[in-house]
C-alpha cells in the first residue's frame, strides 16, 4: 500500500500553491489533511501527477466571524471546532457533528474544507454545509467564483472544484437566535462514517412552525436537503404527530445506496426514524416566540 | 521480596515498559544493509486458470532486482501439505498447497508472483506491471454451494470439495428424539472473521556470516517454521536459524507456516541478499486465513423438565481455498463437534462434521476454534428451550450443567473432562451480576419502554490440546504436542530461562517468570527471559490453543524444581547438614529449616556448582536443567452474563454491561488471567456485532480494509466485572490450565441470547440465525415477526 509516484510540492502562499495547480502537467490535487486523500492514493485509487501541499499557508487556518457568518480557512481542522466556545455560543451544531467525525487522530488533522472536496456522502461536514447554505469561495489561478453547498456537492463523483482550483474559504449563516436544531447519525462504531445522518433547523414564531430545515446524509450520492418536507411543515404547529408525518414522507424521496453498510430499504427506514427525532429535538431546543 | 512474587500474585508486567515505550524489535523496524523489499503480486479472479504471467515490464522498472514467478518459486520450494495418519473412517483430503499459484488461482489474494526492489515504493511499482493471463473458472463461494452435487471443484484432483468430513455417533439417538418431550431445532450461520492482529505478517530473511539461512517472522511457533523451511527448501534443520521477535498479536493466525515465508526463504538463497516484507492490512485481508465461518444445524431432545436428552449438530465449515499446515480448515467445524456438548451432562449425542474446499481464503484456526461457535448454537438453543418450556435460562442451566463433583467426566464425544465447575461458575456469574435485580432493572426499563436484554452463556473451554484431545484428528502428526523449559543459573545467582513458547501479549516474561520465582525464592526481577529464537531455546511449537501455561509453564515449572533440587544438594553440602534439612527462605536463602545457622545467597550456590568449589562427591558441575511436558488437556468452565439495550426503532445493540465468573485453576497472576478475558470478552462482542469477511458474488473480497471489516473500538466497550473460582486440574503441574481463549468464547452465546431476551416482549422469544447482529438484521428479525413500531 504505497502510492504511485507523484511530484510533490509545498508553497509558502496562496498564489505559489495556485500556480502549482494551474501549471501541473497533469491532474493536481491539494494535500490539506490528507486524511481521506493519502489513503486513497495508497491503495493507488487516485494517482494525481502533482500534489501540492498548502499545510504551510498557516494563515488559512482560522475560523472567524463576519456579521452572522462563520467563515473557514482552508486549512481549518476539524479539531478546531471542538469545544470551542464561540462555536458552542454561535453553530453549537458544528461543535455536536464534530464529536461524530472520525476520531482523534483524523480530527487533528483533517480540515473542514478537505471533507467538502471529498465529499463522502454521510461525512458531517458536508451535511452541516448543506443544512447551513454554506457559500463556497473556489479560488483558482484565474480568479475566484462562488458556489452554493447544495450545488457543489449534489455530485459526489464530480465536485464542482477543478483539479487546478483550491476551495479556499467557506462561510456559514450563524441561523437566527432560537433556532432550534438539532443533529443525529446513526453508525455501528462511534467514529465510523455513517450509515444515515440528519440534520435540522427550526424556528418557532406564535406556536406555528417558521421555517424549517432538514438534511440527510447516507442516503443519496451526497449529502442533501429535503425540500418538499421542509415546506410540507411550514406554518403547521409543532408536534411529535407533525414530526411522524414530516418522517413518513422522507422514503419515498431517497434514493439510497445499498452496499455492505445497509440496503436501501434500511437506509430509508433509518431516515425516517433519524428524521422524526432531530425535529423533535429540535423543537426542544427551539425558543418559542410570540407565544 | 522472594516467594511474594511466585504463583498468585498479582505482579505488575514486566514486559510492558518495553511495548509502552516503543522500545520493542518488530521486523518492520528492522534493517540489515543491502535489504531489498518484496511486494507481492496476488491474483485478483476467485477462481482462474492461470494462462501466463509476463513479467519482462516489471523486471525492467527501476530498482527492481528480481521477479519470481510461480514455476521457480514452485521449484525451490515444495509445497505445503498437512497430512494426517489414524483417521479411522473419516474423510481426510489434504491438497497441495503451492507458495505460489500453480496452473490455477483458487482466491483472490493468492501469490502470483513477488517483486523485489530496493524498497516498496518501487516494488509496488513494478508489480502494477506484472500482466497476469487468466481465464476465469465458475467460483465455489459457499459450503452449500461447495457441497451441492453438481459443483464446480476448486481441486479437480479431488473427487469432491469435501476437506474434511466427520461423523460421531453416541447412545440411543433417535430413540431420545423420537420419545422427547419436545425437540429445538435449530439453524444457524456463523460470520466469517479474521484474527486482525495489529502486526500484520512480516518476514525478513538473509544468510548470516556462514552462510546459514536466518528468518526473522511474525511467528507464533518459531522452530514449527525451521522444521517446515528445512522440509520443504530441502535444507539441513540445523543450518537455519528461526526467529521470531516481538510479534504484535497472533490470535491463531500466526501459527501456521505461510508460503510467504518459504517464498522470503527461497529470494535469499537465492539472491544473497537480505529480503524483506511486511505484510500490508488488504493482504493480511484477503490472504491472511479466515475463521469460524459455519452453517450449523443443532437440534436439542428434552424431557419435560428440561433435561437434555440427546445433540444432534452438524457444523459445516467454508473452509476457503488449502489446507493451511500445521492447522487445517478441519479444525474449525471437528473441535466444534467435539466439543458440542459443552458443560452440559449429554448421554446421546450425533454430530457431523464437514469443513468444503471454497475459492476464498483459507479458513484455519483463530481464538477459541470451534467454542465459540459451539457456544453460539449450543447456548442459544439452550434459551430457546428454556423459552419454550417456560422455564428460566438461570434455571434451565441448573437442571443441565455439570457439577464439579462430576468430574472427571467422560463425554459422548469420547472427551475427558478433567476438572471444573459449571455449576458453581453459573451462580457466581448470577451473583456478580445480581441477576434477581437485573430481572427488576429489565421490567421497569421495558415499562418506559426500552428494552434491556440478559444473556447467559456456560461453557467450557478445552486447553493445552494435549495427545488425549489431538489424537483422534491426526493432528499430532504435524505439531509437537510437547513444550519445553532450560533454566539456567549463573555465577551471580541471576536466571536465565528459555523457552520454545512465544509470548505476544500474553505476558510471559512475567508469569513464566512467577513460576520460577515461586520455586526458587527469588524475584521476578532475577530472571532473564529468553524467547523465539530456535538458536537459543529448546524445541517446542509454540503458542497456540491456550498451551502456554501448562506445556509451556509445566516446563518451566519441572525445570525449576530440577535446579532447585540440585542447589539443594551442593547447599546441603555447603552447610554440612542433610538434604531434608534444606530449606528456600522467603528472601531466596539457602537455610536450615527453622533459619538456624549460617545460610548461602543462590550465587554463592551456583558459584560452587559452577566452579566446582565444593561439590559433592558425584555430583556434575553446573546449575541448569531442560525439562519438558507431554500435556493432558485440561479444561476452563466459566459463565458469561451480557446485558444489553436493544432500539427496536434502529435495531442497534449496545452492551451495557458483561459479567464473567472463571475457573481456569489456580492463577500464575490474576491481574494478567483478567487482561486475557477482558481482551477475549472485547473480542467475542465483536465477533457477536460487527466482524465478518463478505464475498461479493464474483468472490471478490468486499471487507478488505478496516474501514469494512469492523473490529470492536474501544466506546462499545462495556465495563466488564469478574469473579474467578480455582479449581485444580489434576493432569497438570500444579494443576494450572489454560484460559487465553475463553474471553472470546462466551460472548457468541451471551449476546445473541441477550439480544433474543430483549426483543421476547415484542415478538415472543426468535432466535438470532444469524451472526453478526446488524442493525439491519434485528430491523429485518422484527418486521419479519409483525412487529412494526
Amino acid at each position: 500500500m504505497k502510492p504511485p509516484p507523484f511530484e510533490y510540492c509545498r508553497p509558502d502562499s496562496i498564489d505559489e500553491a495556485l500556480e502549482a495547480l494551474a501549471d501541473a502537467s497533469e491532474d493536481a490535487r491539494v494535500l490539506a489533511g490528507g486524511q481521506s486523500l493519502v489513503p486513497l492514493l495508497n491503495v493507488r485509487q487516485v494517482r494525481p501527477a502533482r500534489l501540492v501541499d498548502i499545510n504551510a499557508l498557516v494563515a488559512e487556518r482560522y475560523l472567524t466571524y463576519t456579521d452572522d457568518a462563520l467563515a473557514i480557512g482552508c486549512l481549518a481542522r476539524h479539531v478546531d471546532f471542538e469545544d470551542n466556545p464561540e462555536i458552542n455560543a454561535r453553530l453549537p451544531i458544528l461543535g455536536e457533528a464534530v464529536k461524530e467525525l472520525a476520531s482523534p487522530a483524523v480530527r487533528n488533522r483533517g480540515t473542514f474544507c478537505g471533507s467538502l472536496c471529498h465529499n463522502d456522502p454521510a461525512a458531517e461536514w458536508p451535511l452541516m454545509a448543506v443544512l447551513l447554505d454554506a457559500r463556497l469561495h473556489v479560488q483558482s489561478a484565474s480568479g475566484v467564483r462562488q458556489e452554493t453547498a447544495g450545488g457543489w456537492l449534489a455530485d459526489r463523483h464530480s465536485p464542482a472544484v477543478a483539479p487546478r482550483e483550491l476551495l479556499r474559504r467557506v462561510e456559514i449563516g450563524v441561523p437566527p437566535p432560537g433556532a432550534g436544531w438539532s443533529f443525529t447519525e446513526f453508525n455501528r462504531r462511534p467514529g465510523d462514517v455513517a450509515i444515515v445522518s440528519a440534520a435540522a433547523l427550526l424556528t418557532i414564531e406564535g406556536g406555528r412552525v417558521a421555517s424549517a430545515r432538514l438534511a440527510l446524509g447516507g442516503v443519496d450520492r451526497s449529502a442533501r436537503r429535503l425540500h418538499q418536507v421542509e415546506r410540507l411543515l411550514e406554518g403547521e404547529t409543532p408536534s411529535e404527530a407533525l414530526w411522524s408525518a414530516a418522517a413518513g414522507e422522507v422514503p419515498a424521496l431517497l434514493e439510497p445506496p445499498t452496499d455492505l453498510q445497509a440496503t436501501a430499504g434500511f437506509r430509508r427506514h433509518l431516515a425516517a426514524q433519524l428524521t422524526r427525532r432531530v425535529f423533535a429535538e429540535a423543537e426542544a431546543r427551539a425558543t418559542r416566540k410570540g407565544t | 521480596m522472594g516467594i511474594t512474587q511466585g504463583m498468585g500474585a498479582r505482579v505488575q508486567r514486566v514486559e510492558d515498559e518495553r511495548y509502552l515505550t516503543g522500545r520493542t524489535h518488530f521486523i518492520d523496524a528492522m534493517a540489515l544493509p543491502r535489504m531489498l523489499t518484496v511486494a507481492f503480486v496476488r491474483g485478483g479472479e476467485a477462481h482462474a486458470r492461470l494462462l501466463g504471467i509476463g513479467v519482462q515490464t516489471a523486471a525492467a522498472c527501476p530498482g527492481v532486482s528480481h521477479v519470481m514467478t510461480g514455476e521457480e518459486a514452485n521449484a525451490l520450494c515444495q509445497p505445503i501439505r498437512a497430512d494426517r495418519t489414524r483417521l479411522g473412517r473419516t474423510h481426510y483430503a489434504p491438497t497441495d498447497y503451492p507458495v505460489m499459484a500453480s496452473g490455477v488461482i483458487r482466491h483472490v489474494g493468492e501469490i502470483v508472483a513477488a517483486v523485489v526492489a530496493d524498497d516498496r515504493y518501487l516494488a509496488e511499482d513494478a508489480a502494477e506491471q506484472v500482466r497476469v493471463d487468466v481465464e476465469p473458472l465458475p467460483p465455489v463461494l459457499s459450503v452449500d454451494q461447495a457441497l451441492a452435487p453438481d459443483a464446480p471443484l476448486v481441486h479437480g484432483t479431488l473427487g469432491d470439495n469435501r476437506h474434511y468430513h466427520g461423523r460421531l455417533e453416541n447412545g440411543e439417538v433417535d430413540a431420545a428424539f423420537e420419545s422427547a418431550h419436545r425437540v429445538v431445532r435449530t439453524q444457524l450461520r456463523s460470520n466469517r472473521h479474521c484474527a486482525s492482529p495489529m502486526e500484520t505478517r512480516a518476514v525478513l530473511a538473509h544468510l548470516d556470516a556462514d552462510g546459514r539461512l536466518v528468518v526473522y517472522t511474525s511467528s507464533q511457533m518459531p522452530h514449527m517454521v525451521r522444521t517446515k523451511l528445512a522440509d520443504l527448501l530441502g535444507l539441513p534443520e540445523r543450518n537455519i536459524r528461526v526467529v521470531a521477535p516481538d510479534v504484535g498479536g497472533g490470535f491463531g493466525l500466526k501459527c501456521h507456516v505461510f508460503p510467504e515465508e518459504l517464498i522470503l526463504a527461497a529470494l535469499a538463497l537465492k539472491l544473497e541478499r537480505p529480503v524483506k516484507w511486511i505484510e500490508d492490512r488488504r493482504e493480511n485481508y484477503m490472504a491472511g486465513f479466515h475463521a469460524k465461518e459455519e452453517c450449523i444445524e443443532f437440534a436439542l431432545a428434552l424431557g419435560e423438565d428440561g433435561t437434555i436428552e440427546a445433540i444432534d449438530a452438524a457444523f459445516h465449515a467454508d473452509g476457503g481455498a488449502y489446507t493451511s499446515f500445521p492447522f487445517t480448515p478441519s479444525s474449525e467445524p471437528s473441535m466444534a463437534a467435539a466439543t458440542c456438548t459443552g458443560p452440559y451432562r449429554v448421554r446421546n449425542l450425533r454430530t457431523e462434521a464437514i469443513a468444503a474446499y471454497t475459492n476464498k481464503s483459507t479458513l484455519s484456526v483463530c481464538r477459541g476454534v470451534g467454542l465459540p461457535i459451539v457456544n453460539y448454537a449450543l447456548e442459544h438453543s439452550i434459551d430457546r428451550a428454556a423459552a419454550e418450556l417456560g422455564l428460566d435460562p438461570a434455571e434451565m442451566r441448573r437442571r443441565n450443567l455439570l457439577r464439579s463433583e462430576d468430574f472427571p467426566y467422560g463425554t459422548p464425544n469420547f472427551t475427558l473432562y478433567d476438572s471444573g465447575s459449571p455449576l458453581e461458575s453459573l451462580e457466581q456469574a448470577l451473583e456478580l451480576m445480581d441477576y434477581e435485580n437485573l430481572r427488576k432493572e429489565q421490567a421497569a426499563a421495558l415499562a418506559e419502554g426500552r428494552h434491556l436484554g440478559i444473556g447467559i452463556a456456560s461453557m467450557i473451554e478445552t486447553t493445552t490440546y494435549g495427545q488425549d484431545v489431538l489424537a483422534p484428528f491426526g493432528k499430532s502428526d504435524n505439531v509437537a504436542l510437547h513444550e519445553s523449559a532450560a533454566l539456567r543459573v549463573a555465577p551471580d545467582g541471576g536466571i536465565t530461562l528459555s523457552v520454545g513458547t512465544h509470548s505476544h501479549g500474553q505476558g510471559h516474561a512475567t508469569t513464566f517468570a512467577q513460576l520460577v520465582a515461586g520455586v526458587l525464592g527469588c524475584d521476578v526481577g532475577d530472571i532473564r527471559f529468553v524467547q523465539g529464537d530456535t538458536d537459543t531455546t529448546p524445541y517446542g511449537s509454540g503458542t497456540w490453543g491456550s498451551r502456554s501455561a501448562v506445556a509451556g509453564g509445566g516446563a518451566v515449572l519441572k525445570a525449576a524444581r530440577q535446579v532447585r533440587d540440585k542447589a539443594m544438594q551442593v547447599a546441603a553440602h555447603l552447610l554440612q547438614i542433610p538434604v531434608a534439612e534444606v530449606e528456600i527462605t522467603n528472601d531466596g536463602r539457602f537455610a536450615r529449616k527453622g533459619g538456624e545457622g549460617p545460610s548461602l545467597e543462590r550465587g554463592e550456590v551456583a558459584r560452587a556448582a559452577l566452579y566446582e568449589t565444593n561439590l559433592p562427591l558425584g555430583l556434575d558441575a553446573g546449575l541448569e536443567a531442560t525439562a519438558s511436558v507431554s500435556p493432558r488437556s485440561p479444561y476452563t468452565t466459566a459463565t458469561h452474563i451480557a446485558f444489553v439495550q436493544v432500539d427496536p426503532a434502529t435495531g442497534k445493540v449496545d452492551v451495557l454491561r458483561y459479567g464473567v465468573s472463571e475457573d481456569c485453576g489456580p492463577m500464575i497472576n490474576p491481574t494478567v488471567v483478567e487482561g486475557q478475558i477482558a481482551g477475549g470478552v472485547v473480542q467475542g462482542i465483536g465477533s457477536a456485532l460487527l466482524e465478518h469477511h463478505i464475498y461479493d458474488d464474483q468472490g471478490q473480497l468486499a471487507t478488505a480494509s478496516m474501514m469494512d471489516y469492523r473490529l470492536p473500538t474501544a466506546p462499545l466497550v462495556p465495563r466488564i466485572e469478574m469473579a474467578h473460582l480455582e479449581t485444580p486440574s489434576p493432569h497438570s503441574e500444579d494443576g494450572l490450565k489454560g484460559m487465553g481463549e475463553g474471553g472470546a468464547v462466551g460472548p457468541m452465546g451471551a449476546v445473541p441470547n441477550a439480544v433474543s431476551d430483549a426483543l421476547k416482549p415484542l415478538i415472543g422469544w426468535q432466535p438470532i440465525s444469524e451472526l453478526p447482529i446488524t442493525p439491519e438484521r434485528v430491523h429485518d428479525l422484527l418486521r419479519r415477526h409483525g412487529w412494526r413500531g
